[in-house]
């Protein structure tokens, strides 16, 4: 970037020096990676998680440093989904409360995270092992890319929990990425795919085992991952 | 619910879905079947649902 474009940007953070609060953040060059990390509880969402997603992607936009963000689980699962004692608890007390700007405010701040996943312009790659469920599922159908493991489960499961299989965009995104049937499917019964099914549902462009493949692609990762043209930015 | 929106939402920009969206299921959220469904699974049964 010359300097004349330097000068348009807000000096707002700085992500290769960022600490994030409520999930781990780690920069190698380029490439930043994103791990949810409360293993004990696979990875769930909080609120603060959730909000915290949201201004990074946010901000993002005016990166120049970053150029590509992963994002992953710690220990062996990709993210259970919203919290049910820290969002579901609180969600379910609004109710009680007839509080509907509440529910909406929440609503409305998790969308914004998807929103903000698909306007900022570095591409996204989920690495998704274990479990993937429910907003943890919205997180990897937000990314750009998708890479998971054979035993990894990925479930829109809304509907089991009394909800619309429309959250987060679903009902609009996920039947762009494996066709209206196969959405229809995932949306309404809130069933789980596991890796194989979700390779050949095109959900994810591979499926490997025991880990995500895509890093062992060395050449083609560092073209996506860092040296992009101009077509690319 | 589900069925309308993916019927609804074909022709919408992402962004405008994602509204959409948000006010789906903050209705949704209104359900007694939600609350069912929440207090089932701290009480590790499976919740019976009564569309309401």
């Amino acid at each position: 970037m010359n300097d004349t474009a330097k000068r348009f940007l807000p000096s707002r953070l700085d992500f290769t020096t960022f600490k994030a609060k409520h999930f781990l953040w780690e920069v190698d060059g380029k490439v930043a990676t994103v791990t949810l990390n409360r293993p004990e509880r696979k990875n769930p969402l909080t609120l603060d998680s959730y909000a915290e997603l949201r201004d990074t992607f946010r901000d993002l936009v005016y990166s120049d440093a970053i150029k590509t963000v992963v994002v992953t689980g710690a220990g062996g699962n990709f993210c259970s989904g919203g919290d049910v004692h820290e969002i579901i608890g609180p969600l379910v007390e609004m109710q009680r409360k007839d509080d509907m700007a509440g529910l909406l405010a929440f609503t409305r701040m998790t969308g914004d995270l998807v929103k903000a996943m698909r306007a900022c312009p570095q591409p996204i790659v989920a690495a998704v092992d274990g479990v993937c469920a429910g907003a943890g599922a919205i997180l990897a159908m937000a990314s750009d890319l998708r890479y998971g493991t054979a035993r990894s489960k990925v479930a829109f499961l809304f509907v089991r929990v009394g909800l619309a299989g429309a959250d987060m965009g679903a009902c609009n995104i996920l039947p762009r990425i494996v066709g209206a049937g196969r959405a229809a499917e995932l949306l309404y019964t809130g069933r789980s795919m596991d890796g194989p099914e979700a390779e050949r549902w095109g959900f994810y462009n591979n499926c490997a085992s025991p880990r995500p493949s895509w890093p062992t692609r060395r050449q083609w990762r560092n073209h996506l991952l860092t040296d992009r043209p101009l077509p690319m930015l | 619910m589900t069925k309308k929106c993916i019927h609804q939402e074909w022709n919408m920009g992402i962004d405008e879905a994602i509204e959409a969206e948000a006010q789906a299921q903050a209705i949704c959220m209104q359900t007694k079947d939600y609350e069912r469904a929440y207090l089932a699974f701290v009480n590790k049964q499976r919740p019976t649902f009564a569309g309401n």
